[in-house]
């Protein structure tokens, strides 16, 4: 008789044994750069006890992996860009284009083409960081307020659940080995139910997480001298790789495909259990289109979404700040938000959306700002 | 022992790889070294003052890190599909778990019907050792909610395997559902 006592013998049955090799394999790898880094960096104790965890979307570490050059399509690469001057101030705003992606051309394939031919007519520009200025709404919980080397033994910990969302915005500047983060800018907390914020002020009002740490309200700023990269899953392409991605939707599609059949975890790379490739597109879309591709690449990646079956479109939605634009599905309930006017890329939203309505809540980004500037720390 | 780098290279030595192998089980190599290495330069960046014993906290920036890298497309993730990756054919065909024996694709699907925080709340107490303590610092939650959660994922995977055991004719399991923002960790 097959009898179970303990289902936690099972789970620890389960345990890959690559779990091991894979771990000891990246300490020795990873040992020496690891430490030099931070000897590089010196030593100054934090004094604020805020926790400077961020963990964006885009930062990644100086580890190779794909490259242009290994996809074999380096020399593919376009001829060098015009250098224009920098944007003056702020850059193109949205909606300041004429119009010429009606939302009226109902078929997304329709819309996507139209928004080709009016990002084709954007400004190229160039500079040494790429910048990008973003509000995200997380969920979030109350923090531990406990002890530390050098605190008090006797000073206790203690945590809370609640149903907290959290918004905050941030700015980030990057280039080819240089970053700068600000992190929790404007940062607002809200409650799922009025019965969530009452459990949490009867607990004494606990500190919730932040990007800068348990009870921050102040921004946070970290610099950074790695190689950071835009990619999705095993596939990351640095400043100047993203810069070199083609400009046509036949290479761009060669080229992800490429990197698609070479991505070992595709569900993990995408978040779906049996994703398509319109799916790791898309993904790759959110990456790209508010990030330093070139004008002609963002072009291309359009026309070449434009060809993937399973995308749909919903039209008229209302981002938190108020812009509106036309979303683009992934099939699987994620959003692109694309302003019509300017075919920049307004909003990634992580749930299903309903024509004619406001996108809020738990995994809405908005992407406020984005251009080049030659200055850390300071906005197109 | 003066110099704070040694001394910190002491903690490095010691818990990069319980890191890791944590991060491993949520993403891809190349990633999980990152988040791994991000982890601690951010451990030395407080250093000396992170938490004693340091491990669950090391675990909390690295589950705070995957999470929000995840949500660069804000998904959810197919732990399964991981652990599933990961496991070679040395791996074995079965499981034994003392007087049961189930085959691992049907224990991999009777996971695979938990949710996220079951799977989590079970890996953290089997696979990396922690204890409830432990582990309800690294998803920041009280030890008791942890006490629960895990009491329930374990009632929860029993009835999974059981029912598998009686029928193994059974199909692939339901996949995972999103943690609410109510019970979503640090």
């Amino acid at each position: 008789m097959n009898t179970l006592d303990d289902p936690l013998k099972v789970v620890s049955g389960l345990e890959p044994a690559a779990l091991n090799s894979l771990a000891e394999d990246g300490y020795r790898r990873n040992r020496h750069d690891d430490l030099a880094m931070m000897a590089a960096e010196g030593h100054s104790p934090a004094t604020d006890g805020s926790h400077r965890a961020r963990a964006a979307q885009r930062w990644m570490f100086a580890k190779p992996r794909w490259s242009l050059a290994a996809v074999g399509l380096a020399a593919a690469a376009a001829a060098a860009v015009a250098v224009a001057a920098l944007p003056a101030g702020h850059p193109a705003p949205v909606g300041g284009h004429p119009p010429a992606a009606s939302p009226s051309a109902v078929t997304a394939s329709g819309f996507l083409l139209t928004s080709a031919e009016v990002a084709a007519r954007s400004s190229e520009a160039a500079g040494t960081y790429w910048y990008v200025k973003e509000r995200h709404y997380d969920g979030t919980a109350a923090a531990k307020v406990g002890k530390s080397v050098g605190e008090s033994k006797n000073k206790k910990g203690s945590y809370k659940d609640f149903g907290a969302m959290y918004a905050s915005t941030e700015e980030s500047w990057t280039g080819q080995r240089r970053a700068r983060t600000i992190v929790n800018e404007d940062p607002v907390f809200t409650f799922a139910s009025e019965a969530d914020k009452a459990r949490w002020e009867s607990a004494g009002r606990p500190p919730l997480m932040t990007a800068a740490g348990p009870g921050v309200t102040k921004p946070v700023t970290s610099d950074y001298t790695m190689t950071f990269r835009w990619g999705v899953g095993s596939g990351q392409l640095t400043l100047a790789e993203v810069r070199k991605l083609p400009t046509t939707a036949a290479k761009l599609h060669k080229v992800f495909l490429l990197m698609w059949n070479r991505e070992p975890d595709k569900a993990g790379a995408v978040g779906l259990k049996n994703p398509t490739f319109t799916q790791y597109l898309v993904a790759w879309a959110a990456q790209l289109l508010d990030g330093p591709a070139r004008v002609g690449t963002k072009a291309a990646l359009y026309r070449l979404l434009a060809e993937q079956p399973g995308i749909n479109l919903v039209r008229d939605l209302t981002d938190p700040l108020g812009r509106t634009g036309v979303g683009i599905g992934d099939g699987a309930g994620d959003y692109l938000i694309i302003d019509p006017g300017s075919a920049q890329l307004i909003d990634y939203v992580a749930h299903p959306v309903q024509p004619d309505s406001t996108v809020r809540g738990v995994g809405v980004s908005e992407y406020i700002a984005s251009g080049w500037t030659n200055h850390l720390g300071v906005a197109p | 022992m003066d110099d704070p780098l040694e001394r910190f290279a002491g903690v490095y030595d010691t818990y990069y790889r319980n890191v890791l192998r944590y991060a491993l089980q949520h993403a891809e190599q190349g990633t999980a070294e990152d988040v791994a290495s991000e982890t601690f330069l951010i451990a030395w960046r407080r250093f000396p003052a992170i938490p004693e014993p340091p491990l669950p906290w090391l675990l909390g920036v690295a589950r705070n890190m995957l999470r929000k890298q995840a949500g660069a497309v804000q998904r959810r993730r197919a732990l399964t599909d991981r652990i599933a990756a990961l496991t070679a054919r040395a791996d074995g065909f079965v499981v034994d778990a003392g007087d049961f024996v189930v085959e691992r694709a049907a224990a991999l699907d009777a996971l695979a019907s938990l949710s996220e925080h079951d799977v989590e709340a079970l890996t953290l107490v089997t696979w990396h050792g922690l204890n409830p303590a432990q582990a309800a610092e690294v998803v920041g939650c009280s030890v008791r909610a942890f006490t629960v959660r895990l009491s329930r994922a374990r009632q929860r995977l029993t009835k999974a395997l059981q029912s598998a055991d009686h029928d193994p004719a059974q199909g692939r399991a339901a996949p995972f559902r999103s943690p609410s923002p109510s019970t979503m960790g640090k």
